[in-house]
């Protein structure tokens, strides 16, 4: 691992967890591996039981790996307790000591290192105004609401400055308006104080969102790591295209590869082309579409599948058309609505699918 | 009322059939329960300031039977190795019952925690005259063997069947708290001990309080095991006032009862007060 790799803040090498045993045993982490590198917002993201926060209790120290390393700047870190580990924790119940103030709770992790009495009214200080809680430092912790428990929490889990800041589902409790200020919020701190975040959450929005990469993970495995932008635009497999987003799904053979481009034959004999994240697909594959990425043009168009409207949604912005092709498969298009209504599609009337060039995506499974 | 609708009487007199204070002999019952529970201590407690002899026959208002009780040598030696034995018993048993409660319910499940309960809870269960017999015999061998005949059995004693009874509200107390905390202060470089002390302990303060008080309570209030345990002269205020009853019984033995009675009220009272306090305040 320490091989000069100084970007590297926190790694898994071969980390697999098991709970119970016998017939009872749940694999909660099957042999995951990864890097997160120093100063970037990570978020493991994936539906519960996915087992991204007993990959984050791995690296916070609360469980200890049934097989593989935990390595913090290139340092082995998986013997060590969690008291010894440069690594906070910011809880999904925060966990915030109820007998103690909200400066108090602030000042705890310095006060457990041992640094001058001085020092620690400085930082907390400034902690509390990071996260613009000065004016409630002498609160008792029930005496605030929860956006601010979270508040409290996040400057409580930053004061040591740890090299990394574990994030586990913090926003979960927050009402929809809060967790859109705290997402803006968070994405501020982690900036202004150049720490390496660690964030999970089964909220696909809060991971596109707030972070540099994802890690989706189900059943304690890793499907795909990536930016938001690869993530969304290039998913690896049927799973993370459907947990991320929507997407429309379909089967074909491929007729020809070119690079990253595949052109493939559908059903009905309509030749698409679709993009192809690695490897050279042959035979029978999968390709998906996002919904906003269908054009419905004049039945007959050339270069359109033929397809017929079954029924129409308002949504607002936009209006979804839920189409079945002449070949039998049924998608959903994602329609801009303007000012003078809606795209004008009702059901029953044939319209011509096309799809944006390269929104096609070729899936591994 | 005018606007109220065609239901609303209905539904009202539905509702009040159903309370419970509506049931016929609701009140006779209850009040009966009252009777039965508070008439004999009320009489106990008023004849212990009657003037004469009889702790039957009211002869006029006196609090000369306090007077007796407060100067009588042997009254004062058993109330002050009641109260040695309780505390001592009290400090035992808690400190005991906290680290049986935190071993039973800060670890993952293990084989065997149900025996482990049934264990620690051992006095509940088996029959106090057994264990007073028991204990008899088996601390006779231990006086032959060493010579000791000092106070230390009856607090052994006595701290052993206290620890399930301070064990309980401990182990609620630390059932209902937030393990998270407790994860949440190592994760900030707390060692556990230092954990322990500052996290857990202060938030487990009123529930080992109130094992502690309870603990105490039921020390002094023991007479089977304390009785089979004493040696001569060994005598705490339960035992004395048995001790009596073989002979005349007169208000004095009233009067030492009401002033037990009374100071376990002070003790819940406190211990009531200082509770709320704490809530309060966290709240």
């Amino acid at each position: 691992m320490a091989n000069g790799k100084a970007s590297v803040a926190v790694a898994a090498r071969g980390v697999s967890k098991i709970f119970g045993s016998g017939s009872n045993e749940v694999r909660a982490l099957d042999d995951v591996s990864l890097d997160i590198r120093t100063n970037e917002f990570f978020t493991l993201l994936g539906p519960s039981g996915c087992g991204k926060t007993t990959l984050l209790r791995l690296v916070a120290g609360f469980e200890s790996p049934t097989r593989g390393s935990i390595f913090l700047d290139g340092e082995d870190i998986t013997a060590e307790p969690p008291n010894r580990r440069p690594v906070n924790t910011v809880f999904q119940s925060y966990a915030l000591f109820p007998h103690l103030t909200v400066a108090q709770n602030v000042a705890f992790g310095l006060e457990m290192l041992g640094r001058p009495r001085k020092e620690i009214s400085d930082t907390v200080a400034r902690m509390l105004a990071l996260v613009r809680m000065e004016q409630l430092a002498n609160r008792a912790t029930s005496q605030i609401s929860g956006g601010q428990q979270q508040r409290v929490a996040l400057a409580r889990a930053l004061a040591p400055r740890p090299k990394v800041l574990l994030l586990d589902e913090p926003l979960s409790a927050l009402d929809l308006k809060l967790r859109k200020e705290m997402q803006i919020e968070l994405k501020r701190l982690q900036t202004e104080t150049g720490i390496t975040f660690i964030f999970v959450t089964h909220d696909q929005e809060e991971a596109l969102t707030m972070s540099d990469r994802i890690a989706v993970m189900s059943a304690g495995r890793i499907l795909q790591i990536g930016s938001p932008e690869e993530i969304y635009n290039h998913p690896a497999g049927r799973f993370v295209a459907s947990f991320i987003g929507e997407s429309n799904f379909f089967e074909g053979t491929v007729h020809n590869v070119r690079g990253n481009s595949v052109e493939i034959r559908m059903p009905s004999g309509d030749m698409v082309t679709a993009h192809s994240l690695s490897g050279k697909p042959e035979g029978s594959v999968t390709f998906a579409v996002r919904p906003e990425h269908v054009r419905l043009e004049q039945f007959g168009t050339s270069g359109t599948l033929a397809a017929t409207v079954t029924d129409s949604v308002y949504f607002g912005t936009d209006t979804h058309c839920h189409l079945e092709l002449d070949g039998g498969e049924r998608l959903v298009a994602r329609l801009q609505n303007k000012v003078s209504g809606g795209p004008g599609y009702e059901k029953g009337m044939r319209a011509g699918v096309r799809f944006d060039d390269g929104a096609a995506q070729v899936l591994a499974d | 009322m005018p606007e109220t609708g065609p239901h609303t009487p209905a539904t009202a007199r539905r509702r009040a059939d159903f309370s419970v204070q509506k049931m016929p002999g609701f009140a006779a019952i209850a009040i009966a329960c009252f009777v039965i529970l508070y008439a004999p201590i009320i009489t106990l407690v008023i004849y212990s300031f009657n003037a004469g002899q009889s702790v039957a026959l009211w002869q006029g208002f006196s609090v000369k039977w306090y007077y007796i009780a407060l100067e009588n040598r042997a009254v004062q030696e058993a109330a002050l190795r009641s109260l040695i034995i309780a505390a001592s018993a009290s400090a035992i048993s808690s400190v005991v019952a906290t680290m049986a409660a935190i071993g039973t319910t800060r670890t993952g499940a293990f084989k065997g925690r149900t025996a482990i309960y049934l264990l620690i809870n051992q006095p509940l269960m088996v029959p106090e005259i057994v264990t007073a017999v028991a204990l008899l015999i088996f601390f006779a061998s231990i006086k032959v063997a060493t010579g000791y005949g000092g106070l230390g059995y009856l607090i052994v004693a006595h701290a052993a069947f206290c620890v399930p009874f301070a064990y309980l509200p401990i182990r609620a107390r630390l059932e209902g708290m937030d393990a998270t905390l407790e994860l949440a202060a190592a994760d900030l470089y707390a060692t556990p001990w230092l954990a322990f002390r500052r996290i857990t302990l202060p938030l487990l303060a009123p529930g080992i309080a109130a094992g502690a008080m309870l603990a105490f309570v039921i020390s002094l209030d023991d007479v089977i095991i304390t009785e089979f345990v004493k040696s001569a002269g060994q005598d705490t205020l339960p035992t004395y006032m048995l001790g009596q009853l073989r002979r005349a019984i007169t208000p004095e033995v009233n009067a030492i009862s009401t002033a037990l009675l009374a100071l376990t009220l002070v003790l819940l009272s406190v211990f009531f007060v200082l509770t709320r306090a704490r809530e309060s305040r966290s709240d």
